[in-house]
């Protein structure tokens, strides 16, 4: 499951970010009848082609799985949480009418009603990872219904469920991951293939678009993530201790950056610690108490290291990402505001970002749902209990692994082989020549 | 206890869904399959012609079998915890399937033309077509013959018994046979708007071949119910009859329309057979959703649940029914000839 959830975000992600760029691109196309931009858009729908199969497919594995791993959840809960999964089919309905309509119909439709069928993929897109994630938000602050006295759920809501405390900030953070994700990705193939000699117009653009859109949210994103962590100190205080690698509930307590946490000894290492930070960060005054992980027994606490450690990892690339965007600005307003810089470590860095995007993506992930344990349901269902009490799930996980290394290895192999051409340096003839090829 | 009004509708909103999906998604599948078979002169224009027939839709399609899990799920989560149990062996085979088949198609599509990898992903399409549909059938089957028993809430079924019992193997042939037959009507009706005489004559004959295994397998299994689903043969005696006798009439004019050229009449005859199928299934395991143990009204979710959902139907099918009918517009309304086939096993989307 864990493995499913971690292969489908990664086309989740890009499958709800990449028709934003499309619906850009394909505007200055039309608009301003650039072949350039036109030959950007008809390239990267072929990326979204691919990359929505895969990840239509791998949604459905998981909506499969929450029963076949997860019965012991969805049986009792499946009456509070089933709501946002089928409004999503709804919304992954929209997705995928339009997806079929955006990518087959290029010469069936006008070049403006074309793009119109752009923006329900879009629309839907951003709904369906929205459903989705209050399902898990809600899993981390479960409300919208009563237990009685033996322990039944009852008096289900299951519209308070979705609509729970941690929702709004959980939904937005991912949305926006998988925004910045998109943008970072095609910046990143595109930086590599300019540092490859390839600086022609075409790679320009894809660059610039692709930066643009990963780094404008960033400072976005670091408030959100600030909410949400504020969100975690008030509803998970051992999450938080986890992530910070705090042992001792102490008043004053100091933000952590890096240190490795060693369970056995209850301490963490090698940090660097700022007094006071992290009760002002977590509660807005920096004499308020945080609870440590000694509050609870050892089997009640998340596996810290991985946690603390994917935490670090994903706070450390979002203010990269701040800087990268700062260094993109200063360089753009030296220019006269006409170009990126485009230097070879300034390219570097921004072929780094699309790879640390995911890799910020996967640790959030990490956090929020190994943070959460060893409850599955925050507060009201241990894991072991939800898990599926059929053999064989080593069998699963090896298969499951295996045929997304295979499916992985092979749609970046395509993919990859989309972003190599074409290879001309004259952008407008190539455009032209590939228009025609692709209309016939 | 019987079934409250919010809960008949959702399982006719699951009931309708299902249909959908075999009547659509099911196509997708038996298109796989022949391009599986396809052989002789024709085959690349076989292959382009069912690859630019699934292509714009198939995603589409495929979505009404994740509205049927999810609405299940949502409304009767008793249920599809139980049914992950029991059938959690042929399910992870037909999701391996899914995904197979989905990726298989993207990566041959998008891919370039005539290397290896292509031949390679062409066959695991076609593989995949084949395997999907037959254990889905076959997972149907163990639903309705009453071998999957709940005591408790605890499930009692065996890890391959449940699936493999005699209906379940006619049930797994009668599903393929229905997909490749619809697929096979269809594609008939494709040809004709390429203008493609040659594999109109091939699909028709397909479709009969099919079209009369589908017939034979379906009579075939009203005889095993009979002897091995008791619960099941009763509910076709007393309610599923009439939709025994429906689908028996349409597949017979499906068939004389088919014969006689005239593939328009013969894909919707097509559709009512293969939908009276599904509608005579769902009326005669009424009120159970898992035969023999669990009704439609001990699995639901409460009524406060119930409630949001039929909304959300309403809303969505509000949504989703235009966009739909947008999608069929666009790609399957009659244009008269267009492109030929020769070329571009992946449609419209050679690479440069």
């Amino acid at each position: 499951m864990a493995v499913s959830l971690g292969f489908h975000i990664v086309f989740a992600a890009l499958g709800i970010g990449l028709p934003l760029l499309l619906v850009f691109t394909e505007f200055l196309a039309i608009r301003r009848d650039d072949a350039v931009w036109m030959a950007l858009t008809r390239r990267w729908s072929k990326a979204l082609g691919i990359l929505v199969a895969i990840g239509a497919v791998s949604g459905t594995v998981l909506s499969f799985a929450l029963g076949l791993f997860w019965p012991g959840l969805m049986g009792r809960w499946g009456a509070v949480i089933g709501l946002p999964f089928a409004l999503e089919a709804f919304a992954f309905f929209i997705e995928a009418i339009f997806i079929g309509i955006y990518l087959y119909g290029w010469d069936r439709l006008t070049p403006w009603a074309h793009w119109f069928t752009g923006w329900p993929v879009v629309l839907g897109g951003a709904a369906s990872a929205w459903f989705v994630v209050t399902a898990n938000s809600w899993m981390q602050s479960p409300v919208g219904f009563e237990l009685s006295a033996n322990g039944k759920v009852v008096d289900v809501q299951p519209i308070q469920a979705m609509l729970n405390p941690s929702t709004p900030v959980m939904t937005t953070h991912m949305i926006l991951a998988g925004y910045m994700a998109t943008g970072l990705t095609v910046a990143s193939i595109y930086a590599v293939g300019m540092l490859k000699g390839r600086r022609d117009l075409y790679h320009r653009r894809a660059l610039a678009v692709g930066l643009t859109f990963g780094l404008v949210l960033a400072p976005v994103q670091v408030f959100v993530g600030d909410l949400a962590a504020k969100l975690v100190a008030e509803r998970q205080p051992m999450k938080l201790a986890a992530l910070e690698g705090l042992w001792d509930t102490t008043a004053d307590a100091p933000l952590t950056i890096g240190g490795i946490p060693l369970p056995g000894r209850e301490e963490t290492i090698l940090g660097i610690r700022i007094p006071g930070a992290l009760s002002w960060l977590a509660f807005g005054h920096s004499d308020a108490v945080v609870k440590g992980l000694k509050e609870v027994p050892p089997q009640d606490r998340p596996n810290t290291i991985l946690v603390h450690l994917a935490f670090q990892a994903m706070v450390a690339i979002g203010f990269a990402f701040l800087g990268l965007g700062l260094w993109s600005m200063i360089g753009w307003w030296r220019r006269g505001r006409r170009a990126l810089p485009d230097g070879r470590w300034f390219l570097r860095a921004a072929a780094v970002a699309g790879p640390a995007a995911f890799i910020a993506l996967e640790a959030g992930w990490i956090v929020t749902e190994v943070g959460r344990q060893p409850w599955i349901v925050y507060g009201q269902m241990r894991t072991a209990d939800a898990v599926t009490t059929r053999g064989g799930i080593v069998w699963w996980l090896l298969a499951t692994v295996g045929t997304y290394l295979l499916l992985g290895a092979a749609c970046s192999w395509l993919l990859i082989k989309l972003a190599g051409k074409p290879r001309g340096v004259e952008m407008t003839e190539d455009a032209a020549e590939e228009r025609t090829e692709e209309t016939r | 206890m019987s079934a409250t009004a919010l809960e008949v509708t959702v399982l006719l909103a699951i009931g309708v869904g299902l249909t959908l999906y075999v009547l659509l998604g099911g196509a997708d599948f038996g298109g796989g399959v022949w391009d599986l078979l396809a052989n002789g002169p024709e085959r690349d224009r076989e292959r382009s012609l069912i690859s630019s027939a699934i292509g714009p839709v198939w995603e589409a399609n495929h979505v009404w079998l994740i509205f049927v899990v999810t609405i299940l799920f949502a409304a009767f989560p008793i249920a599809f915890a139980a049914l992950s149990v029991a059938l959690y062996v042929p399910f992870g085979i037909a999701i391996a399937g899914i995904v197979m088949r989905g990726a298989a198609f993207a990566f041959r599509t998008y891919g370039e033309s005539d290397t290896g990898w292509q031949r390679v992903w062409t066959r695991v399409f076609g593989i995949a077509s084949l395997v999907t549909p037959f254990v889905l059938g076959m997972c149907a089957a163990a639903i309705a013959s009453g071998r999957i028993r709940i005591s408790d809430g605890i499930v009692h079924a065996d890890l391959v018994g449940v699936w493999t019992g005699p209906l379940s193997w006619v049930a797994g042939f009668l599903s393929l046979a229905m997909c490749a037959y619809l697929a096979a009507v269809y594609l008939t009706v494709e040809a004709v708007q390429h203008g493609a005489p040659e594999l109109e004559r091939r699909f028709r004959r397909r479709a009969l071949g099919a079209g009369l295994t589908a017939g034979a397998l379906a009579a075939i299994g009203l005889l095993v119910i009979r002897a091995d689903a008791a619960v099941l043969w009763n509910g076709m005696l007393e309610d599923g009859w009439p939709f025994v006798v429906s689908s028996a009439i349409a597949g017979a004019i499906a068939l004389g329309a088919t014969y006689r050229g005239k593939e328009r009449a013969a894909r919707a005859a097509a559709a009512v057979a293969v939908a009276s199928v599904i509608a005579g299934w769902g009326v005669a395991q009424w009120p159970y959703l898992i035969v023999p143990d669990l009704t439609a009204a001990e699995a639901a979710a409460p009524k406060s649940s119930l409630g949001p959902i039929v909304i959300g139907l309403v809303v969505g099918a509000a949504l989703v029914a235009p966009s739909l009918f947008l999608l069929f517009r666009v790609f399957k309304a009659s244009q008269g000839p267009d492109a030929e086939l020769g070329h571009a096993s992946s449609g419209s989307s050679t690479s440069s």
